[in-house]
């Protein structure tokens, strides 16, 4: 069998798990005495331990069994939540986190985690009151004293074990079975913790049947398995011998947990039960055995005293089973207030679906082929001109449209589980440097492409961390600023016209413009007599090589500088601005396209060539002829309802010539973040669904063109960088000249 | 299954050989009784005993009983492999109270 599709689902569960204990602990810290977090935080250690069990993770269990038995205090209120308890606990995550890595990677932990994971331990039994120091060897009892303190080092307490209550029916040795051999079959599925041999049964020696059997077990069994695998162990002897099974007290919750996270198919109490694994299917029998039994027993006296029926409706099914032990009552409890939801709000329930991200890539590409190939119909209906086929490529491309938005947003998710994370690396840097600072998270629920997400991660990491590092102020200097002594840093999110945009933000002490340039000329990055704008100087800490880090501390000037975050960001598609004011704050701006896949493109023409622009970003058209045409030749930008608009002309920045130029030409006015610019080109040809490949390694250094396209004649069309393009209409350059300054400096 | 009954005056020995299981365990149980009727005091040898079972467990149990309810030491010793496993297993060595030799091979 292979298991690792399972597997795969506990690494991807475990992850989850972790991530929301970390939420649910700092969100502990200023909500100490929240019982819901200290639950959710619970309930994910649990799951994971076993979870871990069932894959037999002995590492991860042994870890995640300590921490869990803190928990368990934490909650039942004997261990109070103190910034230092959550600090361990957070410590406790992360090496739980390494743990399950270590797993999953088939490798072992190193030294140094292993000795940090010792210490956790230790601090975790100084928690529970336990000697810090538990031998580790188990089961080696000497035979000669009481084998029960010694045969259980961890799990003293009893809580986390099933116990087993048996007798032996008289007859079970004449029927050739020997009690012993369960035991040992027993010990297959987990560790007998203790033992005791009930005889009290034993007759005295006279009225002893040698033949006949008088034992009975009260067992404590620590074991992973479920209560319907226990019961089996004894399924020879079911019919001959007296046995209740009491699950681990940890069990109970996990049962409770089990069924409220029952499918809504199962809507009868006992079945769920069953399903939960709180009752074993023989035991449902015989409850319901019971119930039957009490149902006709009621019956009798009705038939012959006419009472009515209702006073005498049989004992609930629950009531049945709490009397007989076979589940406690707050499992019944659970499943009942569970039976309760399903009928309520059956319909209602949102459900999920988890799918292989490979799987959806695959939809993504065919998705992608399918609107090529439908704009190759709608190219064909086109020209032939007959109607009918013109209308039906018209269905065909409105629903190909509607298909590939859906495709994307498959592929869209939020970026709150993102900026969730930081809410840690914050808390844990503010700590290590000192200062008081806050995170503010904003447009937690904006979405974006799932590639983008993952890879907008160790950019954002970095800039928060230079934020907190170099950009918030100490906090004596903040206080003499007359600031707020708790500083803050601020991520946000929100759409704008066609991209998504992430602002980090602090409200430090802004960039040292002066310091910076010093620096740069230092390193030689611009000559000593240039005149910089400030917004120049600003954009100098993106340069390669620059770091104004006086001392490297361990949280940035790890040779991983901004250039590498503007590379990163530059690498999807996206643009990084920086806005500072001295006093006052940072923000950086983060401007990433919303997918990489496939976008609502806009086709323009020059002579015969094709050139595709993003249609998210274009504002408008505009026809450029007659008089203002030749004054915008002359001047280099247009006049735009009295703005002033930069205008590029494509067919220099691709040095397109041609024998007769155009006798009209269009400008379309894009825009850029703030920037509006104008680009013009001969044709306008209309809305393209386009499929973006990328261009080859060769070209990657070219500007202006971010990919291409296959059109449905089956041509190729550039697609324009517009961010790119804008740049170069603002500064006045074409892609030559461009190269040429590139290779200058 | 085989008794080897040896008496050095004070206290009955008997040794048990083979297997002490429901095979046998009439026949163990008619011998005990015969020697539980001579209200002596009893030293059970199970060095020899190759296999033992919850039946022959119980009539140990029930004989050591009897003897102290009459006042007289039952003992087991020499415990082979086979009786320390189960006994082991069924954490019965408090109840019996025998000093017991656990074989050196682990340490």
């Amino acid at each position: 069998m292979n298991l690792e599709p399972a597997l795969e689902a506990f690494f991807a569960e475990a992850d989850e798990l972790l991530t929301r204990m970390e939420e649910s602990l700092l969100g502990l810290e200023s909500a100490p005495d929240d019982s819901e977090l200290i639950n959710d935080i619970f309930r994910a250690a649990h799951t994971i331990k076993g979870t871990a069990g069932v894959f037999g993770f002995d590492d991860v269990v042994r870890f995640t069994h300590e921490v869990e038995s803190v928990l368990d205090r934490v909650r039942d209120g004997e261990i109070a939540v103190t910034p230092d308890v959550i600090g361990l606990f957070l410590r406790n995550k992360d090496h739980i986190g390494a743990l399950v890595r270590a797993v999953a990677e088939k490798t072992d932990i190193d030294d140094a985690q292993r000795a940090d994971g010792e210490t956790q331990l230790a601090e975790l039994r100084v928690l529970l009151g336990k000697p810090a120091a538990v031998p580790a060897a188990t089961g080696l009892v000497a035979a000669d004293k009481p084998a029960v303190g010694a045969s259980a080092p961890d799990m003293e307490s009893g809580s986390g074990n099933w116990h087993l209550s048996l007798r032996f029916g008289t007859d079970v040795l004449r029927g050739g079975m020997d009690p012993l051999s369960f035991l040992r079959y027993l010990r297959t599925l987990g560790d007998i913790v203790h033992l005791t041999t009930v005889i009290e049964a034993l007759p005295n020696w006279l009225k002893l049947d040698p033949e006949s059997c008088y034992l009975g077990f009260e067992i404590d069994f620590r074991s992973d398995a479920s209560k319907a695998e226990i019961e089996g162990v004894f399924e020879f002897v079911r019919d001959e011998c007296v046995l209740h099974i009491v699950p681990p007290h940890a069990q109970v919750s996990e049962y409770i947990s089990v069924i409220r996270a029952l499918p809504e198919d199962v809507t009868m109490l006992g079945e769920m039960l069953v399903a939960s694994g709180a009752l074993t299917r023989a035991e449902l029998e015989r409850g319901l055995a019971l119930q039957a039994g009490a149902a006709s027993a009621a019956v009798e006296p009705t038939a012959e005293g006419e009472q009515p029926a209702a006073a005498v409706a049989p004992p609930p099914l629950g009531e049945i089973l709490v009397e007989t032990g076979a589940v406690s009552p707050g499992v019944v409890d659970a499943a009942l207030t569970r039976q309760k939801q399903v009928k309520d709000a059956k319909a209602q329930e949102a459900r999920s679906l988890r799918i292989d991200a490979d799987k959806l890539d695959q939809l993504i590409e065919l998705v992608g082929e399918l609107v090529v190939a439908s704009a190759g119909v709608q190219n064909v209906a086109q020209m032939l001109a007959q109607s009918q086929l013109t209308e039906a490529s018209e269905v065909l491309s409105r629903l190909v449209e509607e298909v590939r938005d859906q495709a994307l947003s498959l592929r869209m998710v939020q970026i709150g589980a993102t900026f969730q994370r930081f809410q840690r690396v914050v808390r844990d840097v503010s700590r290590d440097l000192g200062k008081d600072i806050e995170l503010q998270i904003s447009g937690a629920d904006t979405e974006l492409d799932k590639t983008v997400v993952e890879r907008i991660g160790d950019p954002l990491m970095h800039l928060v961390r230079n934020s907190m590092d170099h950009g918030i102020e100490p906090t004596e200097v903040r206080i003499a600023a007359g600031k707020s002594a708790r500083a803050k840093v601020m991520l946000n999110a929100y759409h704008e016209a066609g991209s998504i945009v992430i602002d980090v933000a602090d409200d430090g002490g802004g960039l040292n413009r002066a310091k910076i340039l010093r620096k740069a000329i230092e390193r030689g990055l611009v000559p000593e007599e240039n005149q910089l704008s400030d917004r120049e100087i600003d954009r100098l800490i993106f340069e390669p090589g620059f770091s104004t880090a006086d001392a490297v501390s361990n949280l940035s000037g790890r040779g991983v500088g901004m250039d590498v975050v503007r590379r990163d960001i530059e690498a999807l598609r996206g643009t990084v601005e920086i806005d500072t004011e001295p006093g006052k704050g940072t923000r950086i701006r983060i401007r990433l396209p919303l997918t990489l896949a496939i976008i609502d493109g806009f086709r323009v023409g020059i002579d015969k060539a094709s050139f595709v622009l993003p249609v998210d970003m274009i504002v408008e058209c505009v026809e450029l002829a007659g008089a203002t045409r030749d004054a915008a030749r002359i001047r280099g930008y247009l006049d735009m309802r009295g703005e002033v608009l930069p205008l590029l002309w494509l067919r220099q920045v691709f040095d397109i010539h041609s024998d007769a130029p155009p006798r009209r030409e269009n400008v379309v006015v894009v825009q850029f973040g703030q920037t509006k610019a104008g680009i013009v080109v001969d044709h306008l040809m209309g809305e393209h669904q386009t499929v973006i490949r990328p261009l080859g390694k060769l070209f990657s250094s070219l500007r202006g063109v971010s990919g291409s396209t296959i059109l449905g004649s089956g041509e190729i069309a550039l697609i324009l960088d517009v961010a790119g393009l804008m740049k170069m209409a603002v500064s006045g350059t074409t892609v030559s000249q461009a190269e040429l300054a590139g290779s200058a400096g | 299954m085989e008794i080897e009954r040896s008496d050095d005056g004070a206290t009955v020995e008997l040794a048990m050989i083979g297997e002490l299981t429901i095979f046998g365990a009439a026949e163990t149980y008619g011998m005990l009784t015969r020697v539980l009727s001579e209200k002596r005091d009893l030293r059970i040898h199970l060095g020899r005993v190759t296999e033992i079972d919850s039946s022959g467990v119980q009539i140990l149990l029930a004989a050591k009983r009897a003897a102290e309810k009459q006042g007289h030491a039952f003992s087991l010793v020499a415990h082979s492999e086979a009786v320390l496993e189960v006994m082991d297993l069924m954490q019965l060595s408090p109840v019996f109270g025998d000093p017991v030799v656990v074989p050196a091979q682990a340490a």
